[in-house]
């Protein structure tokens, strides 16, 4: 019983890794022909994210050793680790252990995979790059915390399916309206979490040669766009379950997903880019405030437990 | 009164021996420096008899004639442990002579070294406040000579600025013991501790402010203390050795056993009679010395020297206990003196062995001494620690005594002890720094240093003593507190113990 | 024999044979560790409640001193004997100057600090222990370096111990007795009528544990002592020593278990402020952790700055406070261990401790970095590996109490953890490897042996936090707390969510076995050497760049300094260090006093008189 049990939480999960990507892939493609009309471009095609990794995983490439490899599989399989504890929409694979922290903190290990894979190519530019991520995760993290801890306070509880669950019953009830000035402060994180401009110093194509992805061909870089596309995915997931109420099917999942995506998009296309200590310390300033200042006013309104 | 007056061979056999030490001489050197031995031995083991039998208090009186009138010696707890530090830190010198002593006028180095050994035995057990100047010219003229022994130049001025310092000490006692003579017509401690109150109190504070003075001079106290840096660094090892293991033990016994005994003034903390505390003011000069001598120390470079100044500072932590005027203070006064004497005597021999193989005195010098000679930076190690009162050597617990009994004591003592271990930890800082360079740094030559047989023997002793000690206090605890007991109740500790028929007044 | 007792005595035994045998390293070195092994089969023979109490004739009275097994005490007992084991079993191979008579001798003072039921055997064991690790710092890899940080901490760690010993005969002058039990209970007692006093006298304590384990403001000796101590006995400072503190801290916070004190967001207010040293230690230890070059600094820096992570938790002295704490101290010790035991292992390989100098290791030791990877994974709190739970517990027990400042502080000094945690692991093992390194091997049998254990270990107590939570629970509820709920081994239970860490385990298996097969389907891809990189048309050798500068590691988080600029002026290290040149200065203008003239002297003498016979005069 017990083996068939793993095999459909075992297909399952494959199932929504492979929407998640699928998702996520669409979304950086209409991103793309998003950002090519706001540039009055005509673009590339929405599908040219699917175009793009079929061709790259069927490529050859070249590896810079075992700690290369491990590395890039590191930086992809935490990401799909995550995912199985995300609600998405009504849906959870593993309710019982859908703890956000949890769900953070295997996305942190699958960028501490990644940093090892990009670091272990020895590619001055990519070191660069690697060091500017960190340091903007310095930023954006810490405003996201404190967000986090107000809704944790807010919602008495760490798991993401009863925080969903609390904000049943339409739209008053969701966080966004409830906590407007933490949802201000994690939309703005998202913008750094997600790696776009201003806070793209990371990538920063002309000048440090795409940074992370410098050393990266073929089904290398096929996995850096699946944890992209993937993290994509997870990251407005996680805000969406927060914030906007998470969702009662699927599909209305990922058009929540979508909205905070556009915004991200229309952001990055009209700002350019920070150097890497302002933004750093951008984020010190106004979402850390914010953040701090929703988590003081949920204390305030007798967040504290009593222990 | 108990009597027990074959205890006068404590103070004769080594005065005697000294004296006949000439005859020996003639015969053989060796034989000079054997005589040495075997008269400490003696005291030594006399001492140790008086201890564990418990033969002690008991008055030596002098033909029959009772005290006051006679002269007498009063061995109490107090003296029966002095005694004791003194025969074995003066047997384990001259055991040490044995290797070191070996040029120069050897013969006469033994002679003075064995007169100032029984002279400071003398010092401790005498029950008259004259007869303790008369020793204390004894050991001083002995120390002076001792002192300026040795090949080197240094150690003639190093002996004259003592010779100096010290007549003026002496001469301030005397004037101190006069002003009392006058007033009491007495000359016998016990009887003049009973009736110090009949004295007038002017004058009483100007002789105690004299005798304090005088006294400060051995027990080492700023700004009397001048000389103790130049003539330890001037001095060959094992006289430096000797002055901080015994000469300074008998300045600091005389010093309290006027304050504490004749001056003293009984109550839950001893004060003196006359118009000042005279425990306090040597409270104040102890903390000087402590700040001062540690800080001198701190900017030592010549480890000798630093051992000197340290030396001072460590007389200046007794004489803070003493001054407590506690039980507890007294106690780790003893407790600390002992320890003291121990293993700066024991640092004093280990320099002089390394300086024996031609490394200098400097610090850096010390570099690599591990690779050199485990033994000899072990031991130095064990006695460093142990004067930084650090567990498992017996520095910790007269250490721990005393800040316990300065916070007993409470009050501006509070402050006092701050100082105390403010400067212990500067003293921690260059006692460590040594040793860190001992233990440290690869030498630039690897000639390993052969210690012989007998100068190897007190150190051994010494760091066993000190181990010993640190892993069971109660060998020197139990009789320090009987020695503080002496010291904090007169009447009954002392006098009583002295002259039974007397009325305290 | 008794077993308390062996717990000292086999240790002082073994130190007495270590030392004979010195000459022979590789004697002394299976002394230590048989030493260490033996000491650990005597813990079986103890339980909670055993006693054992003798007699000291001591200052006059006749003072009962004692030992007693608290469950505090078996658990800091096991978890600091079971590292010791590992560390001399690495050590054997290892040869750096560590002498391992010292460290029996650290290893009976820390058994006795642990086990002692009277302050005085507390400060004797504590000032034993002082020493011995002192001495022990002396003879690292640098000479000069390694006296001045031995020196440093000799400083900070004596002055702690005095600041404590007044503390002591403080509080025995009130109570009359040294027994510790009595005395914290008399303070307790005495907690709502004289709140200062009680607070003086605790302060006392709490300079002497802040500095050993390197807490704000006393963090400074940290890293000058751990960067210069012998390699092979850093992994037990950081591991081991920093939680004498920890300890220490434990034996009198739960005096604020008693009411009456005027409390901060239902926080007791000394703890309050407690916890914000601790907050601020954390950060200040990540900060400077990323600036550093020095790898063995570095991770001084992250020691500390974990030790500030589990004071700020038990400060809070409520159940999963303490239970945070006492986690992290158990995952601090293990992933701090398998650090810097990586960590030794490379220096004695590559002979530097300068990361800028170091590059792409793994290539020559893969194991090694293996196991340094896992335990910065561990030590960055990722899951599945330990120390995810108690970072995580430490946030929920912060923020239930709605300390929002303090937690979001932690979890920056989280965040920079981060930071230095992939400087070292990219500056030591990755990047490009230097030619200079061409020879370098992965380290001896037993060293392979160490690490793999090591990282065993850090999954293991990863997956089943339970073999740690059980005896932390029996320790929460001995302090009169309420323990958290238990439910199996592999559940940590938080605040706010509990976790199953097997199945977490088991989702990133498969996540990762799903990543090979997908890695290895499709298509193929070949290895090239390190130099074959894009480097944007550029050829590196036109440029002068051979490939040791054609790594980017030096000053890697450059444009942070512009940010902390601020925050990097105070230097408290600098107030030390010129607290202490001060008093040398002094010492030089008191020196001047012994002029070495007789005259002067006899002035001083005089003049001493004269002043006394005045004061007298005045008096009179």
């Amino acid at each position: 019983m017990v083996i068939v049990e793993f095999l459909i939480k075992l297909a399952q999960g494959f199932g929504i890794g492979a929407l998640a990507l699928a998702t996520g892939l669409l979304f950086g493609g209409i991103g793309r022909k998003i950002m090519a009309r706001i540039q009055r471009r005509y673009g590339p095609p929405f599908t040219q994210n699917y175009i793009d990794l079929f061709k790259l995983f069927s490529k050859g490439s070249v590896s810079h050793g075992w700690a290369f490899d491990l590395g890039l599989v590191a930086g992809f399989a935490p990401m799909l680790a995550a995912l199985m504890f995300l609600p998405i929409g009504p849906f959870t694979l593993l309710p019982s252990d859908s703890s956000l922290i949890m769900i953070v903190y295997l996305m942190m290990m699958a960028y501490l995979g990644m940093a090892m894979g990009v670091l272990a190519s020895g590619n001055p530019n990519s070191a660069i790059g690697m060091s500017r991520a960190l340091m903007l995760m310095t930023g954006y993290e810490v405003p996201f915390a404190a967000v986090i801890f107000s809704v944790y306070l807010f919602s008495k509880t760490g798991y993401l399916t009863q925080i969903v669950a609390q904000q049943a019953g339409g739209f008053m009830n969701w966080n966004i309206v409830k906590m407007p000035l933490g949802f201000l402060a994690i939309e703005i994180a998202l913008q750094g979490m997600l790696g776009e401009k201003p806070f793209d110093q990371a990538i920063a194509p002309a000048e440090i040669a795409s940074g992370p992805m410098v050393e990266l061909g073929g089904k290398y870089l096929g996995f850096g766009m699946i944890q992209h596309s993937v993290g994509l995915f997870l990251e407005t997931g996680i805000v969406v379950d927060l914030f906007l109420g998470g969702a009662p099917n699927f599909w209305i999942f990922i058009a929540k997903q979508f909205v905070l995506y556009f915004i991200v998009i229309l952001v990055d296309a009209i700002l350019p880019r920070l150097r890497i200590h302002e933004s750093t310390s951008f984020f010190w300033k106004l979402p850390l405030f914010l953040g701090i200042l929703q988590a003081v006013i949920v204390i305030i309104q007798g967040g504290v437990l009593n222990v | 009164m108990k009597t027990y007056n074959l205890a006068a061979l404590l103070v004769g056999v080594p005065l005697l021996m000294a004296f006949s030490i000439p005859l020996f001489g003639f015969i053989s050197k060796q034989l000079a420096k054997w005589i040495t031995v075997l008269t400490l031995g003696f005291e030594f083991f006399f001492g140790l008899y008086i201890f564990l039998w418990h033969i002690y208090p008991f008055n030596v009186i002098m033909g029959n004639w009772l005290p006051p009138f006679g002269e007498n010696l009063y061995i109490g707890p107090f003296a029966t442990v002095l005694i004791i530090l003194i025969s074995f830190v003066g047997l384990m010198i001259s055991i040490y002579n044995l290797w070191s002593a070996n040029h120069g006028d050897v013969v006469h180095f033994a002679l003075l070294f064995l007169m100032f050994v029984g002279g400071s035995i003398g010092l401790v057990s005498t029950g008259d406040i004259f007869n303790i100047f008369i020793f204390m010219e004894i050991t001083g003229i002995s120390s002076f000579a001792l002192a300026a022994y040795g090949p080197e130049r240094r150690a003639l001025g190093g002996a004259f600025k003592y010779l100096v310092v010290s007549s003026i000490g002496s001469t301030l006692y005397l004037f101190g013991v006069l002003l009392i003579y006058t007033q009491l017509g007495t000359l016998n401690i016990a009887e003049i501790a009973a009736r110090i109150s009949q004295t007038t109190s002017g004058l009483l504070t100007f002789a105690g402010i004299l005798l304090v003075a005088g006294l400060a001079v051995e027990a080492e106290l700023f700004p009397f203390n001048g000389w103790v840096p130049d003539t330890y660094t001037g001095a060959v090892n094992p006289v430096s050795a000797t002055l901080s293991g015994i000469g300074s033990v008998g300045g600091v016994y005389v010093l309290f056993r006027i304050l504490m005994t004749v001056f003293g003034k009984d109550g839950n903390f001893v004060s003196t009679y006359g118009n000042i505390d005279l425990m306090a003011l040597v409270a104040i000069l102890g903390s000087a010395t402590v700040v001062i001598g540690e800080l001198s120390a701190l900017v030592q470079k010549n480890v000798k020297k630093m051992l000197a100044y340290s030396s001072m500072a460590q007389m200046g932590l007794v004489a803070i206990g003493f001054s407590i005027g506690s039980k507890m203070g007294s106690y780790a006064g003893v407790f600390q003196l002992v320890n003291h004497s121990i293993a700066k005597a024991m640092m004093f021999l280990i320099l002089g062995i390394i300086v024996s193989f031609g490394i200098g005195e400097h610090i850096e010098d010390m570099k690599g001494l591990w690779y050199k000679s485990p033994f000899l930076t072990v031991t130095f190690t064990i006695g460093s620690l142990s004067l930084l009162g650090l567990p498992l050597f017996g520095g910790f617990w007269s250490k721990f005594a005393l800040v316990d009994a300065s916070i007993q004591r409470g009050g501006w003592y509070d402050f006092v002890i701050a100082i105390v271990l403010f400067a212990s930890v500067v003293e921690a800082f260059y006692y460590l720094r040594i040793v860190g360079y001992m233990f440290t740094s690869k030498p630039t030559s690897t000639d390993k240093i052969k210690v012989s047989i007998s100068p190897a023997v007190p150190i051994v002793a010494f760091s066993i003593l000190i181990i010993a000690i640190g892993v069971f206090p109660q060998i020197v605890g139990g009789i320090s507190w009987n020695a503080a007991h002496e010291l904090t109740d007169k009447m009954g500790g002392y006098v009583l113990n002295v002259i039974p028929t007397i009325v305290g007044h | 024999m008794n077993s308390l007792l062996a717990l000292l005595i086999v240790p002082v035994i073994g130190s007495a044979a270590a030392a004979i045998l010195q000459r022979y390293r590789l004697v002394e070195r299976l002394i230590t560790f048989l030493t260490f092994s033996v000491t650990f089969l005597f813990l079986f023979g103890i339980k909670v409640g055993d006693l054992f109490t003798w007699h000291l004739d001591f200052l006059g009275k006749n003072l009962e001193m004692g030992l007693q097994i608290t469950p505090l005490s078996i658990f800091m007992l096991y978890m600091t004997i079971a590292f010791g084991i590992v560390l001399t079993f690495y050590n054997i191979s290892e040869k750096s100057k560590m002498k391992g008579f010292l460290l029996l001798l650290t290893l009976a003072a820390s058994n006795w600090i642990f086990m002692s039921a009277d302050l005085i055997s507390f400060f004797f064991a504590w000032e034993l222990m002082g020493w011995s690790s002192i001495l022990m710092i002396f003879g690292g890899r640098r000479e000069a370096e390694s006296r001045q940080g031995a020196l440093y901490y000799a400083m900070m760690s004596i002055g702690g111990s005095y600041s404590m010993l007044i503390g002591i005969f403080l509080l025995s002058n009130l109570t009359g007795t040294f027994s510790i039990q009595s005395n914290v209970s008399y303070l307790m007692s005495i907690l709502s009528v004289h709140p200062w006093q009680v607070l003086g006298i605790v302060s006392l304590f709490f300079v002497a544990f802040m500095v050993k384990s390197g807490i704000f403001p006393f963090h400074t000796w940290v890293p000058y002592t751990y960067g210069e101590a012998p390699d092979g006995f850093v992994p037990y400072l950081s591991s081991v020593m920093s939680k004498y503190g920890v300890y220490g801290f434990l034996i009198f916070l739960p005096l604020t278990l008693g009411t009456h004190v005027p409390t901060v967001l239902g926080l007791a207010w000394p703890n309050y402020v407690l916890l914000w040293f601790g907050s601020i230690t954390a950060v200040v230890g990540s900060v400077l952790a990323f600036m550093q070059d020095d790898v063995k600094k570095l991770f001084a820096y992250s020691s500390f700055s974990n030790l500030g992570f589990i004071l700020a938790a038990i400060a809070l002295f409520t159940p999963i406070g303490l239970t945070a704490g006492l986690f992290h101290a158990f995952n601090h010790l293990l992933f701090n261990g398998a650090i810097f035991i990586t960590v030794i292992a490379l220096i004695s390989k590559v002979g530097t401790t300068r990361m800028s100098e170091m590059g792409g290791i793994w290539q020559k030791m893969p194991l090694t970095f293996l196991t340094f990877f896992v335990g910065i994974a561990a030590a960055a709190g990722i899951p599945p590996f330990a120390g995810f739970g108690s970072k995580w517990m430490i946030f929920q027990a912060m923020i239930s109490h709605g300390l929002i400042f303090a937690t979001v502080l932690l979890f920056f000094a989280s965040i920079a953890s981060f930071l230095y945690l992939m400087r070292a692991f990219h500056a030591v093992f990755l990047g490009q490897l230097s030619h200079r390194y061409d020879n370098v091997k992965e380290v001896s049998a037993i060293g392979k042996i160490t690490e793999v254990f090591l990282l065993g270990a850090l999954i293991f107590f990863g997956i089943l936090p339970g073999f740690v939570l059980d005896p932390i629970n029996s320790i929460v509820s001995a302090f009169g707390l309420k323990p958290l709920p238990t439910s199996g081994y592999e559940y940590i239970n938080g605040f706010f969510s509990s976790i199953n860490m097997v199945s977490i385990f088991i989702v990133v298996i498969v996540a990762f076995i799903f990543g090979f097969v997908l890695f290895a389907i499709v298509a193929k891809h070949k290895k090239v050497p390190q130099e074959d990189n894009y480097t944007a048309g550029q050829i590196p050798q036109d440029w002068n760049l051979t490939p040791e500068m054609y790594q980017f590691s030096y000053d890697f988080y450059e444009p942070m300094n512009k940010e902390l600029a601020p925050f990097l002026k105070v230097k408290i290290d600098g107030f030390f260090k010129g607290f202490g040149e001060s008093v040398e200065y002094i010492g030089g203008a008191v020196k001047e006093i012994f002029t070495g003239n007789v005259q002067i002297y006899t002035y001083l003498a005089v003049g001493g008189l004269v002043i006394f016979i005045i004061a007298g005069w005045v008096v009179w």
